[in-house]
């Protein structure tokens, strides 16, 4: 399965292009995170196909899944 | 002798000019800690419920708190508070900048001002010297000239100027109070009071830094912040090149960019008026605030013939919220516009949010043909309107149509009638800031029960604390409710989630908030959201400044105390539980963008404020219960 990701604000540190994955098998969206180069302990949220999701939701065929980062009020 | 604090409040009457001096000692601090704590207590001590909020019996308090001037960073804030002329209840507003710190080192923890000056005047303290000064020559001045203008009268560049700006004078509902032109106590019509007492600004000059206890301690604290926030990659620094303005393209990504009044949550011009395109385009410098090394603060500039094009960084530039508000909210995608409608609500003195906001209703009300061009005298309401920056300028000075928008949109819907209510997206007649409630259902019930209305700095935000925990007491970064583990709050929070669980972890977020905004410090820097400033580090910093001993529960309830105080004023005021509401349309789907579905369910919404009721300790009408104020040592204050 594919499925594309990209990353939005100081993210785009460790993503800074929209890319594809490849993927033999599900994996959740905080798994998919670090695959995407992301430190597993950087804090990010997640965006699938245009919604919020939590880390442990899994992904599936085609998923476009953007990495935000983390944003509060202001 | 005291520590961190001077146990110097300052009361000027206005009418009699009699100013005095008050000192109510260690425990009434280690009992509020100071911002809106002591603010609100004030209010609730000293002011009626009743009175109009533009008349002399209103009163407004400017407090720091025990840890102001202290060489801490996101320790540079301070608190106003009055009784608010646009919700007619409990008003409050911090800033950062340079005021906070220099009015402590004037000699003041906080003043609070009452009466009205029989002509216009502004206030002088330099050292523990207060003067009320003639400001005849200053009335109808924009902030600009103002602020020169008495740094020339009074001989001295350093002084900090806190001023409304013409729309206070004008009573514009929602006008604001600024220092250094760019930081703002925005919310809640702070400046539209100080015009009603014809007080024009406050100036402070002073010496006298406030002595630590464990002076080293505190520096230590401040080392390192400076070595390993600023350096550490899931730091600070980050936040700093970027500031607020980059949540923008983050929310749209996730569909909840407040867009053409709430009709949509995201925004097809979003990357045109981005922090990225900002810092591109027209940032030329980065400031900060007193003792902060991050310089979140944006300053833009763009050079043009045409006066509409030439954006003057003396008024900084938008942050988030004036992006959202004055930006998509009013489907204006042209960033330059954006930057000067900043540089005029700044020129003017008006709240960036509430002037986006009203202006955002009345664009959908020329939509919706419920006002026209006959109405607004030409004016062309619609959304990314060419005549955008006039309708500010109306507003401030109002003039025609912006005479009705000056009131806010609350009361403008009123006059406007033809069901425009349904257009305006308020809690107790404030505007909504730039945060969609139904993406993240913390913040809607964050607008809805806040003392103050429809205030985005109420709790965390929901997606914040979505991420995995990281069980590391020493983890540095950001996005987990591991912070909140000691609390009882085990479980990510889900944005669009109102069970008991996360009524539970709203009112923890609150505490803590409420903390901030009664230390006065600045939220960027601090837990939950961003793992960098814990609690514990506030809590030994706040013991080191101050020598006290004070646990952590106890600082919890210092943030709870805030939070009721609000309340119990504005049971006083008259509001019950019908008042903690949200508009009509958050209730119904978005309706355009990435998660045109979602709305906010009502019966899950009804339940929840009932829970948090119950959690926070408020009677069925919304008032604090007896047994809680009293639990608080608050009983002076009750009333039946």
């Amino acid at each position: 399965m594919k499925v594309k990701v990209s990353a939005v604000g100081n993210i785009k540190a460790f993503v800074p292009e929209e890319q594809e994955i490849n993927l033999t098998a599900p994996v959740s969206l905080h798994e998919l995170k670090v695959l995407a180069g992301i430190p597993k302990e950087r804090g990010v949220m997640y965006s699938v196909n245009g919604r919020a999701r939590k880390g442990d939701n899994l992904v599936a065929d085609n998923d476009e899944v953007k990495f935000l980062m983390v944003v509060g009020a202001g | 002798m005291s520590y961190g604090y001077k146990d110097n409040i300052l009361r000027i009457n206005l009418t009699t000019r009699e100013v005095t001096v008050e000192h109510p000692g260690d425990a009434f601090y280690r009992q509020y800690l100071g911002g809106t704590a002591v603010g609100a207590y004030y209010l609730n001590k000293e002011v009626d419920g009743e009175c109009d909020a533009l008349s002399p019996e209103n009163k407004i308090i400017i407090s720091t708190s025990v840890v102001t001037g202290a060489p801490v960073p996101g320790t540079s804030r301070f608190s106003v508070c009055a009784k608010s002329p646009m919700t007619n209840g409990f008003g409050k507003s911090e800033s950062g900048g340079f005021f906070g710190p220099e009015l402590k080192f004037a000699g003041f923890d906080a003043v609070i001002v009452e009466g009205k000056a029989d002509a216009p005047c502004y206030i002088w303290i330099k050292d523990g010297v207060v003067e009320l000064r003639d400001a005849s020559a200053l009335w109808g001045r924009e902030t600009g000239d103002v602020q020169e203008a008495i740094r020339e009268e009074l001989g001295d560049n350093r002084i900090r100027v806190l001023q409304t700006g013409p729309g206070g004078e004008k009573l514009v509902r929602f006008a604001a109070l600024c220092n250094d032109l760019k930081h703002w106590n925005g919310r809640g019509g702070m400046g539209a009071v100080f015009g009603s007492k014809n007080l024009r600004a406050i100036a402070v000059r002073g010496t006298q830094k406030p002595e630590m206890k464990n002076k080293d301690e505190v520096m230590a604290f401040t080392k390192w912040f400076s070595q390993v926030g600023m350096t550490h990659p899931d730091g600070i620094k980050g936040f700093g090149e970027g500031g607020t303005s980059q949540f923008l393209t983050a929310l749209d990504g996730l569909g909840i960019l407040p867009t053409r009044n709430f009709q949509s949550g995201t925004f097809e011009h979003a990357k045109e008026i981005c922090g990225t395109t900002m810092n591109v385009d027209v940032l030329i410098k980065r400031e900060s605030c007193y003792a902060c090394p991050v310089r979140c603060k944006r300053v833009v500039e763009n050079k043009s013939d045409d006066a509409d094009r030439n954006v003057d960084p003396t008024y900084g530039g938008p942050e988030y919220e004036t992006l959202g508000a004055m930006g998509s909210n009013c489907g204006m995608g042209d960033l330059i516009a954006v930057c000067k409608g900043n540089e005029l609500v700044g020129r003017f003195g008006l709240d960036c949010i509430s002037t986006g906001m009203t202006i955002a209703f009345a664009m959908e009300c020329f939509e919706k043909g419920l006002i026209t061009l006959e109405d607004t005298g030409g004016i062309d309401y619609s959304f990314g309107s060419k005549d955008y920056l006039r309708i500010i300028e109306s507003i401030a000075k109002r003039e025609g149509f912006g005479d009705v928008l000056a009131e806010g949109s609350y009361r403008a819907a009123r006059k406007i009638g033809k069901g425009a209510e349904k257009f305006v997206m308020h809690s107790k007649g404030l505007e909504m800031a730039a945060h969609e409630p139904r993406g993240k259902w913390n913040v809607a019930l964050a607008y809805a029960v806040a003392p103050q209305g429809a205030d985005h700095v109420v709790v965390e935000h929901d997606h914040v604390l979505m991420g995995e925990p990281v069980e590391d007491p020493d983890h540095i970064g950001g996005g987990d409710v591991f912070p909140l583990y000691k609390w009882g709050v085990r479980k990510a929070i889900d944005p669009l989630d109102l069970s008991h669980q996360k009524i539970h972890s709203f009112v923890v977020l609150q505490k803590l908030w409420s903390i901030y905004d009664t230390l006065d410090l600045c939220i960027f820097l601090g837990e939950p959201g961003r793992r960098l400033v814990t609690m514990e580090h506030i809590l030994k910093y706040m013991n080191d400044i101050t020598g006290w001993d004070m646990y952590m529960d106890e600082l919890m309830d210092r943030g709870e105390k805030a939070i009721l105080l609000g309340r119990l004023f504005n049971a006083k005021c008259g509001f019950s539980a019908k008042d903690d509401t949200l508009p009509e349309r958050m209730f119904e789907p978005i309706g355009g963008g990435a998660i045109a579905e979602e709305k906010v369910p009502r019966d899950l919404f009804e339940e929840g404020k009932k829970i948090y009721y119950d959690m926070i300790g408020l009677d069925r009408d919304g008032k604090p219960l007896y047994g809680r104020i009293c639990e608080l040592g608050l009983e002076e204050l009750w009333f039946d």
